[in-house]
């Protein structure tokens, strides 16, 4: 009942303009920027990312395996599946994205089909603050040129959707030093905060 | 700020006549080659012809030299780069763009400190692989304060981002009124009209007072020549930007000229993968950075000096 009061909310706060053509051309119901409130975002193309799944399209598998009729948020569906979602809490689950009727698409929570090249549109449903800075060219990556077409990664290109937090990794090597000397050493750190110093056991 | 480069035609009377002196010995001095049974402009020592021996020596500064000269200083630099690392280069004298000034905003809530900014830099930018020389430096600082003095390049954990730091890079923030260009003696440094401060390696004496002028330490000299394999030499070079340095002279971040002005990302831009690199024309009001700049709360690094850094910093949200 919860879940039902959450997802009518959702799909009111974002109601979604039509499903758009392949090539991404914002239209003026997109996002505007706050300090320009009659801005569109320039347009765009992103690069692919549908053709590079390994499984796509889903349905070469669906269509002899349907989904089970009694699948819940619990089910956990077997390899090549994810093996758990770590995405939302406990807000999310399969069905929240992706429809047993059609694989080949991602569904928003207001039952539009959207590509996996427009999962933007999906991600942009809660994430509608990124999806502007996407739009607008604040967050991602433009890929080659600083002028002329606008070529973007996709949300998905970087974040894992069903783990969308970046891992730490190991860094590049620090700048190399001079033979024979010592790494320019740093003011030494104290407790510089405050509760490291007031605060002691 | 513009760049007067002089017509063949007219000259600068007292250069000219001590150039044309010393280019007078010079041809003495090929005449005496040529008597020695070696034909003009075949290899003469070490593969080098005349032009490369004492051309460097006789060569004026970049924005008096007519276009035949640049073109002859960037045939040189080919030469030189072919013997010193045997590789076959394009050295290029790309002008700058009408109606752009290139600017920069980083999103320091993005930056996770890989240092893969530092690496595609040093890659593009023909930099020594052992020496110091990096134009960008991250800095990780400890989180809750901006203590600059208190940070650490020099990191190297397992993972980053480390627990309770945030990752700074800092390079070149091509100041709109750059200490270093006023400090240089010689005028080697100057603002480009695209807005990028470039140096004249040649007409460096490597003073360094650039650098001690410099609030930013993105100015760095070379203490040696740069050791590049020369499988690893970029080839695709710029008069004013990554061409092969030679010792004894200062460089620093130039906003990748090679790139830039033919509308490329920088090559930092181009080797973050976290997307927080935003790179491009100021006077646009429809780029990118300036969406960043009309829609995020942003800062710039020691911006009380008062030297109008064209880098700006920002988080999300």
């Amino acid at each position: 009942m919860r879940r039902l009061a959450l997802l009518s909310v959702l799909v009111l706060a974002f109601l979604a303009p039509p499903a758009p053509q392949p090539r991404a051309e914002p239209s003026s119901g997109r996002p505007v920027a706050d300090g320009s409130a009659t801005r569109d975002p320039a347009p765009f193309e992103v690069v692919p990312r549908q053709d590079s799944l390994l499984f796509y399209p889903c349905s070469q598998c669906h269509e002899f395996m349907p989904g089970h009729p009694l699948l819940v948020a619990s089910t956990r569906p077997p390899p090549p599946h994810p093996e758990r979602l770590n995405h939302g809490g406990d807000r999310l689950w399969c069905r929240t994205c992706h429809s047993l009727d059609d694989t080949d698409h991602l569904y928003t929570l207001r039952g539009q089909p959207v590509s996996f090249d427009e999962v933007y549109r999906v991600c942009g449903q809660c994430h509608s603050h990124r999806e502007r800075d996407w739009l607008f060219g604040g967050h991602g990556k433009r890929l080659g040129n600083w002028r002329g077409e606008r070529r973007l990664y996709l949300c998905t290109n970087c974040h894992d959707p069903h783990d969308p937090t970046i891992k730490p990794r190991k860094a590049r090597p620090p700048p190399p030093l001079r033979a024979g000397l010592e790494p320019i050493a740093t003011v030494p750190k104290g407790p510089t905060m405050i509760w490291d110093e007031r605060v002691s056991p | 700020m513009t760049k007067q480069r002089k017509s063949p035609g007219d000259s600068c009377q007292a250069g000219a006549s001590r150039r044309d002196v010393i280019k007078g010995l010079g041809t003495v001095g090929a005449a005496t080659v040529v008597g020695a049974g070696v034909a003009w402009a075949a290899p003469a020592w070490d593969g080098a012809v005349l032009d490369d021996a004492l051309g460097d020596f006789l060569q004026d500064h970049y924005r008096r030299m007519t276009p035949e000269e640049i073109a002859g200083a960037l045939a040189r630099i080919e030469r030189r780069a072919k013997r010193t690392y045997g590789v076959d280069i394009t050295c290029e004298d790309t002008p700058p763009l009408d109606g752009v000034v290139f600017g920069y905003a980083l999103n320091l809530s993005k930056c996770r400190g890989y240092r893969e900014c530092v690496e595609g830099c040093i890659r593009e930018n023909n930099q020594g692989r052992d020496s110091q020389v990096q134009y960008i430096r991250v800095l990780e600082i400890d989180k809750g304060t901006m203590n600059l003095e208190g940070s650490d390049h020099y990191y190297d954990p397992e993972t980053v981002p480390q627990p309770g730091k945030v990752y700074m890079p800092v390079q070149c923030q091509q100041c709109d009124d750059p200490p270093c260009v006023k400090a240089c003696p010689i005028e080697a440094t100057w603002m480009e009209p695209d807005g990028i401060v470039v140096i004249d390696y040649n007409w460096c004496i490597g003073c360094r007072y650039c650098m001690a002028a410099c609030p930013y330490w993105a100015r760095h000299f070379n203490w040696n020549d740069p050791q590049i394999p020369a499988a690893e030499v970029n080839p695709s070079t710029n008069y004013l930007g990554n061409r092969p340095r030679m010792r004894g002279v200062t460089e620093k971040c130039h906003f990748c000229t090679q790139r830039t002005r033919k509308g490329r990302q920088p090559a930092c831009q181009e080797a973050c993968p976290t997307g927080a690199r935003i790179f491009g024309n100021l006077l646009d009001p429809a780029s990118e950075i300036r969406y960043v700049l009309e829609n995020k709360t942003v800062f710039r690094l020691k911006e009380e000096l008062g030297t109008e850094p064209k880098f700006w910093y920002f988080t999300d949200v």
